[in-house]
Order: structure tokens, then C-alpha cells, then sequence
């Protein structure tokens, strides 16, 4: 199974669970140093967000269909 | 109803029952605490007075505490488990109470970065931002202030010492990230630096992310600091100037590593020697963390070592008569709210909103001299510019550039 992995700032928090279905093109969530919205580059399912302390952001792990 | 001591309910934790479920973004936890356990909260020793601390006047130490994330329900949360619905936490027994809007420059949500800047700089920025307005400018900090005035300056926190709230008091740079580059500023007006973070002080040769081989604590040490590495070495130091590294990363808030209410002491121990008086800002960092992950149970169990540390704060500035103690927070993280405590089944039921932060006002507790200079709904920003005051600190907020 193909994985991606995003990142996103953990301030925002993320607009997506554990298990959802991510369309191609849905915003997520607001990349880290940019501040811009951060947009799902293929469509899968959220399998994993795990918040990195130390960078403050959460990793996005999508399994894509 | 059966009445619950603060003592009982202090020992009751060991079983929890998380159910999850989501429903318009919103996450429900049941969180039960039985009666029969004392392992998980056992350091925290309710106040069995309720009564407001006392105000004395004038104006000589300021220590200001952080709790990174913590709004009115997370401490609302860690009271009903640890003290009871009628007990109260030791930053709640501080008679002068009021809250604090917490916005960025750019955001209505703020993150760390800003916020910190905000309650040391008395400017708001962007977020991401340290020691600096969104165009760049430099801003003295409040720690820097204090020091350029000749008190003693540290800093104690459960982060890494080079992480957004202690570099907001102690650096000047664009991106919280630049964790290398805010490390060697650090040295540069902060007599004790306690945390976690080692890794930012090495070379890469050494396991570091320092570059061109620069080692931050043989340099350190080189210009007066005592270096700690261990609750031993924490106290033993009797230096002047202490840089006390507890992990390469983050401290794990676990013993035998010293937790934030002994790294308090030991840093007023220093600072206190100065005549002149000090600048201390205590940061509860793993607050925020925990609500990030929508755990109740290390948010009380962070909530309630931030208390602790509170309470040493508040102990030494009882004897001293002369120390402006503050409690607030830079944002709250989660939009944590409680639905129900039953104090029979021990069940404490809240809901998350978020796995981020939000924009709701957040708490701000002034004890001692000064204190009613504090009253009312401020902004973060006004926090800094009151201690300045009182301090007698002209010029401020400050430009560097």
C-alpha cells in the first residue's frame, strides 16, 4: 500500500480523523512555515496523525487508494 | 451526596476509561478516577487552605509563570481530580484573577512563537515570530530588560530551552524553528537556563545540531556557568550562572529527572543571591502537548506539575515580601470543555473541540507587590509592560534595530 506523508501546523490542529476519507484537493490543514493551506495531493485514508512536540506539527499519514 | 476529600480524590487515578466518540468535530472522553490508586498524581499535595495568599508591596523580583496551552477548564479539570469540586489548585488561591486575550499579528489563533513574543516584548507578531514584530524589527525582551538593569535573569521550563516560550524571552529570530541559532543568544543575558534541549548546545560531531563544531556548553562553562546534566549536578551547582540540560530533547517529566517545581527552586535559590533582585519565567511546556493529543489525563497530570512549581514560586514570595508572582498562559490548546464530574463514580467527562489551539481569553493570576496593576481584561501584551513599570523600567517596549 502507498503511503503519503504531510505535515501541518499543530496550531490549527488538523480538519481530518483517523479514518476519514481525504478527497484530492481537500484542505487538511496550514503548512508550518508558510502558513498556507495545506491540500491533499492524492485521495486516501487517514490512518495515523501523530503530534511532533519538537517541531510542533502533526504528521498526517494517509494510505492512498 | 457522599462527600470527597481532596486528599482521597488526590489518590484515587490509576484506572481510566477513555471513550472516544466524534460527532461535528466535537470528541467526548469519559475519564474515570477511582479511589484506590495514588500513582499517577501522588507528587500533588492539595492545599487544605483555601484562603487568597496575601498582597504585600514593592516591587523587587517578577517571576512570571507559563502554562503552555492552559485555559480556565484544563485547570477546571486538574482541580476536580486533584482537589475536588470545592478544593482549589495553589494558582487559583492568587486573590487577583483576570484573563488575557492571547491574538497574533496575522492570526486570530495564536501560536506559541507570537504569544510568547507578546508577553515578553509587550508587541504583537506573527506567528512563528521570536523577539520581533512582523516587519523584522527586534524587540528587547522583558528578561533582557530586566537584566540590562542589573537583576539576575533565568529561565525554567519542561521543553527544550531553545523551544518558542523560553526563546521568545531570551532571542531575536524569524523562525521558531531556528532552534541552533536561538541556542547561543540564550547564553548571552540568561544566568540560569534550566531544561531540556542539549542537543542544540553540541556540535554535530557530538550528537548536536550546532554547527562548524561550536559546543554552547564547553563555551558556557569557559564563561562562568556551572553545567548540570542530572538531578545530582542540578543540586550541587551553586555558580552564579547555571545551565542545567536535562535531555537532548524535551525533559520526560519522570524521575529521576528534577521536575519543573525543582528546577523553580533551584533557579530562585541563584537568582535570589543577586541584590538587585531577578527575572524568572517558569514555563510548563508539556500542557500544550498534552491537549494537542487530546489526553486528559497527562493534561492534569501537566496542569498539576505546573502547579507545584506554582507553589514554590508563591512559597518564596510569601517570605520574601518583595516578588511580583504571575501565572497565565499563551494560548489555550483543544477548546477543552467539561461536561460533568461526579465526585461518587469519580468520572470526569470532557469534550475536545480541537486538536489546535483557539483564540479564548486565558487565565492570569497576579500575587504580591503590583498585583492590582493586573486587574481587568488585559491583552498579553500589557503583562510585559506592567512588570516594566514596576519595575521602573522606562523605554519599553523597546526597538533594538
Amino acid at each position: 500500500m502507498k503511503q503519503i506523508v504531510l505535515t501541518a501546523d499543530a496550531t490549527c490542529g488538523v480538519d481530518a480523523k483517523v479514518g476519514d476519507h481525504i478527497p484530492a484537493g481537500r484542505r487538511i490543514g496550514v503548512q508550518t512555515e508558510t502558513g498556507k493551506p495545506l491540500i491533499a495531493p492524492q485521495s486516501g485514508a487517514v490512518s495515523e496523525i501523530i503530534f511532533d512536540p519538537d517541531r510542533h506539527e502533526f504528521r498526517i499519514v494517509i494510505d492512498v487508494v | 451526596m457522599k462527600q470527597t476529600t481532596p486528599s482521597a480524590i488526590a489518590l484515587g487515578f490509576l484506572s481510566i476509561l477513555l471513550v472516544a466518540s466524534a460527532a461535528n468535530a466535537q470528541t467526548n472522553f469519559q475519564y474515570e478516577t477511582p479511589k484506590d490508586s495514588k500513582d499517577y498524581i501522588g507528587f500533588y499535595e492539595p492545599s487544605p487552605d483555601i484562603t487568597p495568599y496575601p498582597n504585600p508591596a514593592g516591587v523587587k523580583n517578577v517571576i512570571l509563570l507559563i502554562g503552555d496551552g492552559l485555559g480556565h477548564n484544563q485547570i477546571t479539570a486538574a482541580r476536580l481530580v486533584a482537589a475536588g469540586p470545592d478544593g482549589k489548585l495553589h494558582m487559583e488561591r492568587i486573590a487577583t484573577a483576570s484573563s488575557i486575550t492571547t491574538h497574533a499579528a496575522n492570526a486570530k489563533i495564536t501560536d506559541s512563537a507570537a504569544a510568547g513574543t507578546a508577553l515578553a516584548c509587550g508587541i504583537k507578531t506573527n506567528n512563528g515570530m521570536i523577539g520581533m514584530d512582523p516587519d523584522g524589527k527586534r524587540y528587547q525582551t522583558i528578561l533582557q530588560a530586566a537584566k540590562h538593569k542589573g537583576m539576575s535573569t533565568g529561565i525554567a521550563v519542561t521543553c527544550e530551552v531553545t523551544h518558542a516560550t523560553p526563546a521568545a524571552f531570551t532571542a531575536h529570530v524569524k523562525s521558531r524553528s531556528s532552534e541552533a541559532r536561538i541556542a547561543p543568544q540564550l547564553l548571552e543575558q540568561t544566568d540560569v537556563i534550566l531544561g531540556g534541549g542539549r542537543r542544540y548546545f553540541l556540535p554535530a560531531d557530538a550528537g548536536g545540531r550546532q554547527p562548524e563544531g561550536v559546543d554552547l556548553i564547553k563555551k558556557a562553562v569557559d564563561s562562568g556557568y556551572t553545567y548540570a546534566s542530572d538531578a545530582a549536578g542540578l543540586n550541587a551547582a551553586r555558580a552564579p550562572r547555571l545551565l542545567g540540560l536535562f535531555q537532548n530533547a524535551a525533559l520526560e517529566t519522570i524521575p529521576p529527572e528534577p521536575d519543573l517545581a525543582e528546577l523553580t527552586a533551584k533557579a530562585i535559590e541563584i537568582l535570589s543571591a543577586n541584590p538587585h533582585g531577578f527575572f524568572l519565567m517558569v514555563e510548563g511546556s508539556q500542557i500544550d502537548w498534552a491537549c494537542h493529543n487530546n489526553n486528559i489525563r497527562q493534561t492534569i497530570r501537566q496542569t498539576l506539575l505546573f502547579d507545584k512549581a506554582v507553589k514554590v514560586a508563591v512559597d518564596f514570595a510569601l517570605r520574601d515580601r518583595s516578588t511580583l508572582i504571575l501565572v497565565t498562559s499563551d494560548h489555550e490548546t483543544g477548546g477543552l470543555s467539561i461536561k460533568n464530574w461526579d465526585p461518587e463514580t469519580r468520572k470526569l467527562d470532557v469534550a475536545w473541540s480541537t486538536g489546535g489551539h483557539t483564540g479564548v481569553p486565558v487565565p492570569l493570576y497576579a500575587l504580591g507587590p503590583g498585583a492590582r496593576r493586573f486587574r481587568g481584561q488585559l491583552d498579553n501584551t500589557d503583562v510585559p509592560k506592567h512588570i516594566a513599570a514596576l519595575l521602573g523600567i522606562d523605554d519599553f517596549p523597546k526597538p533594538l534595530d
